[in-house]
Formats: structure tokens, C-alpha cells, sequence
């Protein structure tokens, strides 16, 4: 069985943003071991895809009004609202020999965790590919992987309890996509796992469904510890990066 | 008129993502002053289409360009757009920058 370090925490975007990148570079150069992050935003904060564009992704002007602060992540993908009190992110770094080399393939293999842990609250869900898990045709949860050398990144959100109207009030997302997707706007396309049960979810329930979901897909034995020294001191150095006007303008 | 224009150009492809070009030139000069080529697709490695998008930054508009950037961005693989759908963009996006 595929023992698996699981890190628990969390912390401001910037250093979320910085972790998963240093657990990256130290995976390849074998200082971190197979690590599941499961962590909170906080504060709240937007995420954007490596390629897009800050000003059509994001309403800048009501997340300046909000004072929601807004990082650019080293992955593809799109625009994400991680809310302190609705959402779960994780992050899984691994060599290739545990995770499919073909793209993907690799994408299904982890999302499943995602799938997993909504069935164990009760809810069924259904992996879309490239890269969304949706209820009922609904996203309550999307991924997004970086490669380098023999090692993968793949992080995505787990939103239990989000609130949706604030989502749908900093998220821009272009009226083709929504036209394609035949929904009207961006709150007709989200859920959370709270909506589709009609009670509120908990924290705590939600990183005990995503262990038990991602310990079922990777058949893996999850055991709980500390970040290494040689992790916090990167990730601290990578901050900066992810805190400069530059990276977040780098597509404007 | 101004000098300086922005053009965009996208596409949801689909069964995949956003694409959106944007051709930032300056029209008295007929030069490319930037462009970005957006989305929430995936390319592995992400560092191509960077490379693709400096390639051209202060180069003479023309569909040469086109080229250009598709054989760099052709050197990754692609998620969730084509090369196809890159190409059809920037050839909008530069003819409306040559008719000025």
C-alpha cells in the first residue's frame, strides 16, 4: 500500500500558493516525500489559472471593495473563490511511478478522491474530464496539475459550504463559456455539497470525507505529520513571488 | 484614432476550455506591442506559451506571426485547446490589426 504523508493546515494564499510549489521542487529532488495536503485559505481568496487574464477573470473592482486578495497559481485552469468557511483545497505531489503518466488519465485516477469523498457525505457526484467534478450537472469542485521532471502537482477545491453569491460576484467568466455551458450566469452553474444535502456541512466532516475519499482512490495509507524545515524555508522564499504585482500581472 | 489598439479574439472550445487572444499593437508603427495568449486551458510544460508570446513582442504585423507562435507552442502538449484554435485566433486578431 502507497504510504502517503498528509498535511493538515492553513494559512494566507500566498503561502498556500508558495507550499505547493516548494513540495513540488522537493519531491523531484527527494527531500519531500508521496505528501495529500488538505488546507483553508485564509482569508478567503481568489485563485487564477497560470494563463488567464486578471482582468477578464477576476472583478477586480469588487474584490478590491471586498478586500479579497487574488494570487496567480503556477497551474492552468480557471478562476476559483476559496472561501475560509465553505471550501477545503488539496494538493497531491508524487512521483510518476504512483500517478498515470498520461495526462488524462492521471486527472481521473486522482479526481476520484474528489468522488469518493462526496459519496461518503452522501452526495453523488460525477467526474467530468478534462477537470470538474460536478452533482447534478453542477461544479462544486475543479483541478488543476503542473509536471516537472518525473513529478506531479495536482491541486483542486472542495467546496462544502461556499458562498456562491459572493463566488459569483468576484468570478468573471466570459458570456461564450457561459453560452456554451447554457447557463445564464455563474451562480446557476455551482453548487456545494451543503446545497445538495440541504443541511450544513462541517468543516471537520470535509477533510474526513476527502481522507477517506483519497486513501479509497489511491489506495493509500494516509499518516499525518509536520512539514520538514527545508519546505517552510522554500515556501517562504517563493512568497514573494507570489506576492508581487508582476506574477499576478503577467497576463493582465 | 488611436495609435495604440487592443484586439481580442475567443473561443470556448468545445468539450474543452477558453481561448482568448489578445493583440495588443500599435497600428502608425504596425508593430505587435504584446500579446497574451489567455484561458483556462492546461499546456505541459506552461513555460512554451510564454516563450510563444514574447516571440513576437515588437516584431512587424504580419501572418508570419502565425507560425511562429503555433510551431513554439507546438513544442508542448495541449489541453483543453488546439494548436487549430490558436492559429484561427491570431490569423482574426491579425487581420483586424492590418486593416488598421
Amino acid at each position: 500500500m502507497w504510504r502517503l504523508r498528509l498535511i493538515v493546515d492553513d494559512g494566507d494564499p500566498y503561502y498556500q500558493m508558495a507550499l505547493d510549489e516548494a513540495l513540488l521542487i522537493l519531491r523531484y529532488v527527494n527531500i519531500t516525500p508521496d505528501t495529500l495536503r488538505l488546507y483553508v485559505f485564509n482569508p478567503s481568496a481568489i485563485t487564477i489559472g497560470y494563463f488567464q487574464s486578471l482582468s477578464r477573470a477576476v472583478n477586480l473592482e469588487r474584490a478590491r471593495e471586498l478586500g479579497i486578495p487574488i494570487v496567480r497559481r503556477i497551474t492552468g485552469g480557471g478562476s476559483v473563490y476559496h472561501d475560509s468557511n465553505g471550501e477545503i483545497t488539496y494538493s497531491i505531489v508524487s512521483t510518476l511511478d504512483r500517478i498515470p503518466r498520461d495526462v488524462a488519465k492521471s486527472y481521473e485516477v486522482i479526481t476520484k478522491g474528489i468522488v469518493y469523498a462526496a459519496e461518503y457525505l452522501g452526495v453523488e457526484a460525477k467526474f467530468i474530464p478534462i477537470n470538474d467534478v460536478v452533482i447534478a450537472g453542477k461544479k462544486f469542485s475543479g483541478q488543476a496539475q503542473i509536471r516537472r521532471r518525473n513529478t506531479v502537482l495536482q491541486h483542486g477545491t472542495f467546496m462544502y459550504a461556499t458562498d456562491l453569491d459572493l463566488l459569483a460576484s468576484v468570478l468573471r467568466v466570459p458570456k461564450i463559456k457561459l453560452k456554451a455551458k447554457k447557463v445564464p450566469s455563474i451562480r446557476e452553474r455551482v453548487t456545494t455539497i451543503s446545497e445538495a444535502l440541504g443541511r450544513r456541512v462541517t468543516r471537520d466532516e470535509t477533510i474526513d470525507a476527502l481522507k477517506y475519499g483519497f486513501s479509497k482512490a489511491l489506495n493509500a495509507e494516509l499518516y499525518e505529520d509536520q512539514l520538514r524545515p527545508e519546505e517552510i524555508e522554500l515556501a517562504k522564499n517563493l512568497m514573494w513571488k507570489y506576492k508581487s504585482r508582476e506574477w499576478l500581472e503577467l497576463r493582465p | 484614432m488611436e495609435q495604440i489598439k487592443s484586439i481580442v479574439k475567443s473561443v470556448k472550445v468545445p468539450g474543452g476550455k477558453l481561448l482568448e487572444i489578445e493583440l495588443i499593437v500599435d497600428i502608425k508603427e504596425r508593430k505587435v506591442k504584446a500579446l497574451y495568449i489567455t484561458g483556462d486551458f492546461f499546456v505541459y510544460p506552461p513555460e512554451v506559451v510564454d516563450e510563444a508570446e514574447k516571440s513576437v513582442k515588437d516584431t512587424k504585423i504580419s501572418y508570419d506571426l502565425v507560425d511562429k507562435v503555433v510551431n513554439i507552442m507546438g513544442k508542448g502538449e495541449l489541453y483543453g485547446i488546439t494548436l487549430n484554435h490558436v492559429k484561427s485566433l491570431l490569423k482574426e486578431a491579425i487581420e483586424e490589426a492590418l486593416r488598421g
